[in-house]
């Protein structure tokens, strides 16, 4: 069908529109979510954070809100290891006693992944901050590049606590760029803060 | 058969008489320009889904693999991560239903996206398309509206494209017009070169 005046009879498009149209789009969609379904079924949606795994000092340690006693940043792994809880998506994470634990004897670094705002206003000693965003497009965070995070060492993220993901995201991406022992403190800077524990504030 | 106009022979003169040069020129030039910028919006609305979708399904970076620096890969779990920030009425309290919907959605954007750049069912795909841009500026929209802070686009990964900075009007517009490009190919069809000229 021609509208008047189109010399050039370049036609109506829409007229040639299909009637099955609205079927073809849902079959599209529905063959995307058929996909899907195998996809989820194929890879593991939340595969671990992979390393060999955090390991914690034998026995533990006693949670105390002593700031003397915070971690020397970086120290090694000594060849003690202890119990380490691993969530049923196989990834690494650490109870507040756990977390305390490697805090007070200094063997793991901690990494804030919160809002420059929350690290300013409260955060485990020694801390540095790495937000997801630090990694968009690809870039590689400036604590990573100095080697101010040292890939040797355990690395306890963290973050707001409860449903807060920031943490595992940022995990994800220092198992992705070589760092062996990276685990979650799930009850993040909530737990941390509630139970009276060290802190400092302000700028790093 | 139904025959798209865009995708008629340039040689066959069609509406003016016959041995009318000028005309004919003309309208050859207008059925090259029309079959032709059609397969061009075709091809890139197609082409930027792909690219969205592959960007959120966590698959190895070609970039990388090619030597050309990280693309910006997103893992499903990142974008669901980002879905949950929209709070989706009765989503976010539906575990498999996030998990689905993380996975889920960059495929409809890959096989969509696909489809409409290789003209495969193009109109039907190109739908698909714009429906998906839709939803996904009303839902940008509504986290504005609801003054919901700390929602990141990610809708090509990690990526930004065309818009920088924190979610806003550029996003909506940047959807909109995807939409209304893949529109333009629900209407007046798929331009030259499609595999599938039907549906």
């Amino acid at each position: 069908m021609n509208s008047p005046g189109d010399a050039c009879g370049s036609g109506c498009g829409a007229c040639g529109v299909p009637i099955g149209l609205p079927m073809r789009t849902l079959a599209i969609l529905a063959l995307a979510g058929v996909i899907a379904l195998v996809d989820l079924q194929v890879r593991p949606f939340q595969a671990g954070i992979g390393g060999a795994g955090v390991v914690l000092p034998a026995g533990g340690a006693a949670p105390t809100a002593d700031p003397a006693s915070g971690p020397s940043p970086g120290a090694p792994v000594a060849g003690v290891s202890g119990p380490e809880t691993e969530a049923p998506d196989g990834r690494t994470t650490l109870s507040l006693e756990q977390a305390l634990a490697l805090y007070n004897e200094g063997l793991a670094q901690f990494v804030d992944a919160r809002a420059p705002d929350e690290f300013a206003a409260g955060r485990i000693p020694g801390a540095v901050r790495m937000s997801p965003e630090d990694f968009a497009s690809g870039q590689v965070p400036e604590a990573v590049l100095s080697g101010a995070l040292r890939r040797d060492s355990n690395v306890v993220v963290y973050c707001g606590g409860g449903a807060c993901d920031a943490s595992k995201l940022v995990a994800r991406r220092l198992t992705e760029l070589g760092y062996q022992n990276v685990a979650v403190f799930l009850g993040g800077w909530g737990a941390w803060s509630s139970a009276g524990l060290a802190a400092e504030e302000g700028a790093p | 058969m139904r025959t798209d106009p865009s995708n008629a022979p340039a040689s066959r003169p069609a509406g003016p008489a016959a041995g009318d040069g000028f005309s004919h020129l003309r309208c050859r030039s207008q059925r090259l320009v029309r079959g032709y910028g059609l397969a061009a919006v075709r091809v890139a609305v197609g082409g930027l889904m792909v690219l969205g979708g592959y960007l959120k399904l966590g698959l190895p970076d070609v970039s990388v693999a090619l030597g050309m620096g990280p693309l910006g890969v997103m893992r499903p779990d990142e974008f669901m991560a980002a879905i949950k920030k929209f709070h989706v009425p009765g989503l976010n309290g539906w575990a498999w239903g996030l998990e689905f919907a993380a996975v889920a959605v960059p495929w409809a954007e890959v096989v969509a996206g696909a489809m409409l750049a290789l003209g495969l069912w193009p109109r039907a795909a190109a739908l698909a398309v714009a429906g998906m841009m839709g939803v996904f500026a009303a839902g940008i929209l509504s986290v504005l509206v609801r003054g919901i802070e700390d929602v990141s686009c990610t809708c090509f990964g990690s990526l930004k494209l065309i818009c920088q900075g924190p979610l806003g009007a550029c996003h909506v517009a940047r959807n909109a017009a995807i939409a209304g490009l893949a529109l333009l190919t629900v209407v007046l069809g798929p331009g030259r070169g499609a595999l599938g000229r039907r549906g």
